[in-house]
């Protein structure tokens, strides 16, 4: 863990501009895809976390653009916002499972996603863009965050935030109840828990997370529209998650990490870059279709081991 | 008046290129359990080995709807032995395999016809039929007829043939059909090829009426999969009804109104039938 | 198989083959010292508007090679080589934006994009690093962006002078119809039509966007008639699109002018309907084989040349964008040779100082009016007519001209389309 926090720290001051700001869309990405998980411990896939992102991005680019609110007013907002949004989807969505919840949840992003791209209050198709970089001026220090290099502390610091909420809520009594969800639903029912209400508070906190990796990207990139949340992003969310493997909670961050990063290597080969990827993804779900967490789980357990605790273990 | 008779038509079409694709997608569902988001590619291969027969090589187009449908087949047989029966307890691994051929194939087809690919295929039957002010183009009327006719015998095959009854049995109810000493493995195989192959003389249909490019598989399996949920998921019959109805409503709506709003409107249709009615039109209940 | 070759030969497969670090920590003496300068394409190289990006990155690496034959570029009375660097921004703005920053790591003068949804993420960044960019959508521009300039295209003025044209040849059309995908490229080609229809008194009958997942364009169509159109303007639809657009229009018996900024796919739409239906419609692009074309594109050295490289190169893939971006270096080239330098500031001030030569002859720095900046190289641009199955250029209409005159009727259609400078969000 502290490992990746040096090295994580460390990027911006061995490479140029052009990795940091790719390492800054990879935090993101591990915030959404942390966030994600907890959907998925439920039990449930989801189509429908990428637009939830989208949620907190464009309640952010309003704020922002339409109030001149600071930074951290937006970041509140957007959470806020994006756990409004799931709190009113969960109704509907809620009362499917398996197959059904996914298509459902598909629908339900979609049309929120076309109403983006329909209404100009959102931008239109063209989106919310000028979103400024947050400056902080507290007299004595000023910080721009518009330097790639500040911005990428900035938000490996809110993500590392993120990432240590998440991890005490999955080992709380509310993780356990969440686990129990998604392999004994009629049991948990049994002893007494009311299933939807539990995993409705997962649906909905995992959005906040979703909403805060949302006003992330509004800001890292100044811009915002409907096109960033289509179905092939929560496709390549639900692929991340599920190659590097769900089960534990560095798994998925593993999956985006090594996915994002070897999608990037394959630029040289240009039109041609999207079929090596396809071809990877079917080899590691022949050969480890468990995810690849599986390959780093003796490695895992070692560590936990000397540490004397089991944080990272797997749990199922 | 005019304006009225001719979005019906447009309806009739549009409610056939969606059915022809949506049939095989539910098909699949309902035996394998798989979403098979590589379908739209195996479409859109259909179209190009058409192009490539017809066009290229100069046969008549019927060789080329043929090589589609084999060609088609054929891919999906290899998905079926290759991959997906490695992964049979695994939907979700299957899932993502599908979208990993679906990026093989658009790359394939990027590959060998180039990404500004105009290809161009002569219908069979040229010309315009012309009813009163309203002109229809007879490839057309060939397709909503090939349409019917593809849709009727698929559904006889289903309802009295011994294979149709075996595919049935499993869709319905794997572990009876186990018992009933019905092969998963064959069942599967067929059903895959089966699928893939009506992808495949989709495509080959629709081949001289819209732009063949790597891309053109996108927007076709976004509204087959709608279509199969409106429709039940696994029911065929459902996926032909749904397929009308939808198409019907998606043309009417965008002919008169707006087509972003038309597509905003029919995916809350989607779930409003996935709240009130999971079973769709005509789907079974799903075993949880 | 030789397409994939090509590309691992250069600085990417480095990247790829891990040694990513000792590139970037290079240091920049060494690439001071190299006597070439570096150009950026940053386009679509995969997904849907890769028909755009593709033929465009080409287009620029035939340019550079053609150039580096002729001499290469003289900077204050040294000589350079230029080399093309492309990104595949995926048209998506955050890619755009992470190609950028990956420019400025690699030391690129000067920066070509499509425009539209691509330069929003980049605005910024592009004041911060001074990174002098090009558009070819003249909408692009703005009092903000102080490193954009739309150099080439300037997409949608044309067609006020598209307008004008129809009106001089066809005194008596009335009823007119347009349609385009709803997107920017769509939206504000129709804003500008409809400007230039409102100016020279037509009618318009029908008005509609289609969405861009559209497959069928039968009922667009349909709707497009239901009014009796004797003119229907399809700009600026995709070239897949127009294709499937003019088809459908032939079918259900359209008899009038058909006015669309590229017709890319001419010899298709012809082969799908006839000759004689094409005949007469209204475009803006001329072909390069066209028998005149040096006479008209006075500022592009050998246009025939270019054209029958680029089609040796890699046949079938021409289209505007191959000599677009090209147009653009052109411009680039013309101004760094007379500024003596590729520093963005001094190259901006020299060129705003005397305007560089446009592709189609004379032009002024223009754009203060509608955009707020005169950042867009704006002059004559060519009335294409098609003319027994090909394009033959009609006339040159001078565009900040007729904006002057007609510029109530265009501020009035911008506004509702939320274009105006004050609107965008």
């Amino acid at each position: 863990m502290i490992v990746a926090l040096i090295a994580a720290v460390s990027i911006p001051s061995i490479a140029g501009d052009y990795y940091i700001s790719f390492a800054t869309e990879i935090t993101i990405v591990i915030l959404l895809l942390s966030s994600y998980r907890i959907v998925v411990l439920t039990g449930e896939w989801s189509f429908a976390h990428v637009v939830l992102q989208g949620v907190g991005a464009y309640t952010a680019a309003l704020c922002a653009k339409k109030l001149g609110a600071p930074f951290p007013l937006s970041l509140m907002m957007g959470a806020l916002a994006t756990a409004s949004v799931a709190a009113i989807l969960s109704v509907p969505l809620l009362r499917m499972k398996g197959f059904y919840f996914l298509m459902g949840s598909f629908a339900a992003a979609e049309a929120i996603r076309l109403l983006w791209r329909k209404l100009q209050f959102f931008g239109g198709t063209r989106g919310i863009s000028g979103i400024k970089a947050p400056y902080f001026d507290f007299g004595w220090l000023t910080v721009d965050f518009g330097s790639t290099a500040n911005f990428y502390y900035l938000s490996v610091s809110i993500v590392a935030f993120c990432l240590f909420v998440m991890w005490r809520l999955e080992n709380s009594r509310l993780g356990n109840i969440w686990r129990a969800l998604a392999q004994q639903d009629t049991l948990a029912q049994s002893v007494g828990i009311n299933t939807r209400a539990y995993r409705r508070i997962a649906f909905i906190v995992s959005a906040a997370f979703a909403g805060v990796a949302g006003v992330l990207l509004a800001y890292a990139f100044g811009t915002v529209s409907a096109n960033r949340f289509n179905l092939t992003f929560a496709l390549y969310l639900m692929i991340w998650s599920i190659v590097g493997g769900v089960r534990t909670f560095y798994g998925v961050i593993l999956g985006g990490i090594l996915l994002m990063v070897f999608d990037e290597s394959l630029r040289f080969a240009e039109e041609y870059r999207q079929g090596a990827y396809g071809l990877v993804l079917i080899a590691i779900m022949l050969f480890w279709p468990q995810g690849l967490e599986r390959l780093f789980e003796p490695i895992a357990a070692a560590i936990s081991g000397i540490k004397g605790k089991d944080n990272l273990g797997p749990r199922n | 008046m005019q304006f009225l008779i001719e979005t019906l038509v447009n309806s009739a079409m549009a409610s056939a290129a969606t059915a022809l694709v949506a049939v095989g997608l539910a098909l699949i569902f309902g035996i394998m359990r798989i979403e098979n988001f590589a379908h739209g590619e195996l479409y859109m291969v259909g179209a190009y080995l058409t192009w490539y027969l017809s066009t290229d090589l100069e046969f008549p187009y019927w060789i080329g709807l043929i090589g589609a449908a084999i060609g088609a087949g054929f891919i999906g047989a290899i998905m079926e032995l290759l991959l997906f029966r490695r992964l049979r307890s695994n939907p979700i691994g299957c899932l993502i395999i599908t979208v990993g051929v679906l990026l093989v194939l658009q790359t394939a087809a990027i590959w060998l016809g180039g990404i500004n690919s105009t290809l161009l295929v002569e219908p069979p039957f040229t010309g315009v039929a012309r009813i009163g002010e309203i002109a229809i183009p007879w490839h057309r009327l060939f397709v909503i007829g090939a349409a019917v006719i593809i849709m009727i015998g698929l559904m006889a095959m289903l309802r009295f043939s011994k294979f149709g009854w075996s595919l049935r049995a499993v869709a319905q109810d794997r572990d009876a059909s186990l018992l009933q000493g019905i092969s998963i493995n064959r069942a599967s195989l067929a059903a895959m090829m089966l699928s893939a192959g009506l992808a495949g003389i989709a495509g080959a249909l629709m081949a001289p009426l819209v732009r063949i490019g790597p891309f053109m598989g996108q927007p076709v399996i976004m509204t087959a999969f709608i279509v199969i949920i409106i429709g039940g998921i696994g029911s065929m019959e459902g996926a032909v009804i749904a397929s009308i109805l939808y198409a019907t409503f998606i043309t009417f709506v965008s002919s008169y109104y707006d087509s972003t709003w038309a597509s905003i409107a029919g995916l809350c249709i989607m779930l409003l039938v996935l709240v009130f009615m999971p079973r769709g039109i005509a789907g079974k209940v799903e075993k949880v | 198989m030789s397409k994939l070759i090509k590309p691992l030969t250069r600085r990417q497969a480095i990247v790829a083959a891990g040694a990513s670090v000792t590139t970037l920590a290079m240091p920049n003496i060494v690439r001071a010292a190299d006597p070439t300068v570096r150009v950026g394409a940053l386009l679509p190289l995969t997904g849907d508007l890769a028909v755009w990006g593709v033929p465009g990155k080409i287009g620029a690496e035939i340019w550079a090679a053609r150039t580096n034959k002729a001499g290469g570029i003289n900077i204050g009375g040294t000589k350079h080589e230029v080399e093309v660097v492309s990104f595949d921004g995926q048209y998506i703005a955050e890619k755009t934006l992470q190609g950028a920053r990956s420019f400025l790591d690699q030391d690129i003068k000067f920066t070509m994009l499509i425009g539209g949804d691509d330069w929003s993420a980049m605005q910024d960044f592009s004041n911060r690093s001074k990174m002098l960019t090009s558009t070819l959508y003249v909408t692009d521009i703005n009092p903000q962006g102080q490193y954009l300039i739309a150099p080439v295209e300037s997409h949608p003025l044309y067609f006020g002078n598209g307008a004008e044209y129809l009106r001089k040849t066809k005194p008596d059309l009335k009823k007119v119809a347009l349609c385009a995908q709803d997107d920017t490229t769509g939206r504000v080609a129709c804003a500008y039509w409809r400007a230039g229809f409102d100016a020279h008194g037509f009618e318009i009958v029908a008005d509609q966007y289609f969405d861009a997942a559209t497959t069928d364009f039968a009922p667009v169509v349909s709707s497009l008639l239901a009014g009796k159109p004797e003119a229907v303007s399809l700009d600026t639809a995709y070239p897949s699109f127009a294709l499937l657009l003019v088809e459908q229009l032939f079918i259900q018996g359209f008899k009038g002018v058909i006015l669309h900024a590229g017709l890319e796919l001419l010899p298709d739409m012809i082969k799908q309907t006839s000759k004689e239906f094409m005949e007469g419609s209204i475009t803006f692009f001329p072909r390069f084989d066209d028998p005149n074309i040096s006479k008209f594109a006075v500022g592009y050295p050998d246009p025939s040349g270019f054209y029958d490289e680029y089609n040796k190169t890699d046949p079938g893939s021409w289209n505007n964008t191959s000599w677009e971006f090209p147009a653009c270096l052109e411009v680039w080239k013309d101004a760094v040779e007379k500024a003596g330098t590729t520093d963005s500031d001094a190259l901006l001030a020299s060129m705003q100082a005397s305007a560089p030569a446009h592709m189609f002859g004379k032009a002024v720095w223009w754009g203060k009016d509608l955009f707020g900046v005169d950042n867009a190289l704006v002059g004559q641009w060519p009335i294409v007519v098609v003319k027994d199955g090909k394009v033959d250029i009609v006339e040159l209409g001078d565009q900040a001209a007729w904006y002057d005159a007609n510029r109530d009727h265009v501020i009035k259609r911008f506004e509702e389309e939320k274009l105006l400078p004050h609107q965008k969000g």
